[in-house]
């Protein structure tokens, strides 16, 4: 089919496989690793997504043999020795000044929202989101700290009711370690976005910040 | 629709008026497609949520859809949609997906981008475990919600019990498929709380398993009935409920009829009639009875039986019965090719079957009217006969019809 369309239309081709990161990360294995050779065969360019799990399995060095990879990481808002990291944040904020005016938050309502966010747009996107429909609810012109920490103590929920009690003590050592592994458990945790990764020279992981405080709770 | 106003929304009557507020601004602000999920822990409080939203929302179009087996996948409610519904802005309120297990979950992740693309608010009711399951399960989806809210209701235990009796104990009264749903939606909600209680009612459980089995046979999902009346069955005999015994006995004979053929369900049939001693459930039995076995020839005995069963009827003033009854001697009297007899019964099914305002009853004999008509080679009575019945069947929501 590649080859038809540049004869006709004299320009390269290049397929978008989108999705296949949903799937689950045995069927992940079957396409990337047991059959990378035959899904890199084409000959026209393609780029697949792909679950992010197969990325700490041992055989991801099959995957790197026939595909340059790409990983989107989240946005740091510290390093992983927990010293502040002001570009991510600043990163933050102009992200969300491109969608939402500023002037609509009161006192330090987004600055809560980007710290709770751990610097994973999704979450920051939904948080402001609840966050306004706090503040319609509560029939005010802006939205404030009360909204946010509402909308965080929402999110919170979920997690409580995702997360295992085999969950918590993994949460916490990855919180005083920061170290990622291809263990079951942890990436669990990052399809759960309990765990968030990072790079700056090396990955690493820390415990999602609207979560943390249950896992201190819970691992005393 | 015009914009809801904050103090437009309906008095908080509950617990759950902040989340019920979040819900109707998020139906309301949205322009795009959404999803959100809605948390329960009570049927009744459910039910009164989605009327609230109806009524607060409206002109805004709600459709339902409710998973079952043949229908598994959420985005399955859009064949149901015409091509300007998928168009315009619509609640869609999901229920019982969890009911699905891991494969309908997952099928959110899959149709994702799908079911993103109408201008539809998405609202899945989930219990708190559902919700553990949609973010285990369907993680991509879950990621992209636009929120939880949370329904659940905290009533004193014996107030609870009461609000759950009272609803378990209304009648089942289906005028249109999408009722047999909603109603369906209650029971099974309902029988799942029971079944949950530490000292479960078991007289209730086994009330509760006859009207969610005679609702699944209805909507055509059989297997299920027989699951229910089965557990009915078991229950009354382990209570020594005679009465109870026979009439899941004659239910579940109904159903028999269908699924595996007639034998089975005049074997049922019979057993319920030397357990019952009541007149409507005599009548009942007799009618269905009749209505087997003249297919096997024994059509003397048939019309015998549904005589009996039609005066049995006439005696308690049940109309339906008698409509229903008047109905089957017809089918019977076509059968032994009385026709002129048969219209006439079928004359008088239709007049009772008006006087009670039952379209499917008046659907069906203007469809065997028709057959009548037809036989006799009276094609513009019979094409008239079989217009007037395809439009009441429409009405009712009866596809097969």
């Amino acid at each position: 089919m590649s080859d038809q369309i540049k004869i006709k239309y004299g320009k390269p081709v290049l397929f978008v496989f989108e999705g296949l990161d949903k799937i689950d990360l045995g069927q992940g294995k079957d396409i990337f690793i047991d059959r990378s050779q035959t899904i890199s065969g084409f000959r026209a360019s393609a780029i697949f997504l792909m679950p992010i799990g197969l990325r700490y399995t041992p055989q991801f060095s099959t995957v790197t043999q026939y595909f340059k990879h790409y990983s989107l990481s989240n946005i740091k808002l510290h390093t992983s020795k927990n010293q502040p990291y002001p570009e991510g944040r600043a990163k933050l904020h102009e992200l969300i000044a491109q969608r939402i005016d500023p002037f609509l938050f009161a006192g330090n309502a987004l600055d809560e929202a980007i710290t709770a966010s751990g610097g994973l747009i999704r979450t920051l996107i939904a948080l402001i989101r609840d966050a306004a429909v706090n503040a319609v609810v509560r029939e005010s012109e802006k939205i404030e700290s009360v909204d946010v920490r509402s909308a965080i103590a929402s999110l919170r929920g979920d997690f409580i009711a995702m997360l295992e009690t085999r969950h918590y003590p993994i949460l916490k050592a990855r919180y005083e370690d920061k170290n990622l592994d291809s263990d079951q458990e942890t990436q669990e945790l990052l399809e759960s976005l309990a765990l968030l990764e990072y790079d700056n020279d090396t990955f690493w992981c820390d415990v999602h910040p609207i979560v943390l405080p249950v896992v201190l709770e819970r691992t005393k | 629709m015009a914009d809801l106003a904050v103090q437009d929304l309906p008095e908080p009557s509950n617990s759950y008026s902040n989340d019920l507020s979040k819900l109707l601004v998020l139906i309301n602000s949205a322009r795009r497609g959404f999803w959100a999920f809605a948390i329960y822990n009570n049927v009744v409080a459910r039910e009164e949520v989605i009327e609230t939203v109806k009524r607060t929302v409206s002109p805004l179009p709600v459709f339902d859809w409710t998973y079952s087996p043949e229908n598994s996948y959420p985005a399955s409610y859009l064949k149901s949609l015409t091509e300007e519904q998928k168009r315009e802005r619509a609640v869609v309120f999901f229920f019982d997906l969890e009911r699905g297990g891991t494969d309908a979950w997952k099928s959110l992740d899959y149709s994702r981008e799908t079911l993103a693309s109408h201008p539809h608010a998405l609202i899945f009711w989930t219990t708190s475990k559902g919700r553990t399951d949609a973010a285990r399960k369907a993680p991509h989806f879950w990621a992209q919600r636009s929120g939880v809210l949370d329904f659940t209701i905290s009533v004193p235990v014996e107030q609870h019990r009461e609000l759950m009796g009272s609803w378990a104990g209304q009648p089942v009264e289906v005028a249109t498929y999408a009722d047999a749903e909603r109603q369906l939606r209650l029971f099974l909600g309902l029988l799942d709380e029971y079944r949950a209680l530490p000292d479960a009612p078991l007289e209730t459980i086994a009330q509760l398993d006859g009207k969610v089995g005679w609702l699944f046979d209805f909507l055509d999902r059989r297997e299920e009935a027989v699951s229910c009346l089965e557990e009915q069955i078991e229950i009354a005999r382990q209570l020594g409920l005679t009465e109870l015994e026979a009439e899941a006995l004659t239910n579940l004979a109904i159903v028999e009829r269908i699924r595996t053929g007639r034998p089975k369900a005049i074997e049922l049939l019979e057993q319920a009639l030397i357990l019952s001693s009541f007149p409507m459930l005599i009548a009942k039995i007799k009618q269905n009875l009749g209505e087997v076995i003249y297919l096997y020839g024994e059509s003397d005995r048939s019309l015998n039986l549904l005589n009996e069963a039609l005066k049995l009827f006439k005696q308690i003033g049940d109309n339906l019965g008698q409509a229903n009854v008047l109905k089957a001697i017809g089918d019977v009297q076509s059968f032994r090719d009385e026709k002129d007899e048969a219209l006439k019964s079928y004359d008088e099914a239709l007049k009772l079957f008006k006087q009670v305002g039952s379209n499917l009853g008046q659907a069906n004999v203007l469809k065997a009217i028709g057959d009548v008509q037809s036989f006799r080679k009276e094609m513009d009575e019979a094409l008239k006969s079989y217009d007037e019945a395809l439009k009441l069947f429409k009405q009712v929501g009866d596809n097969l019809g």
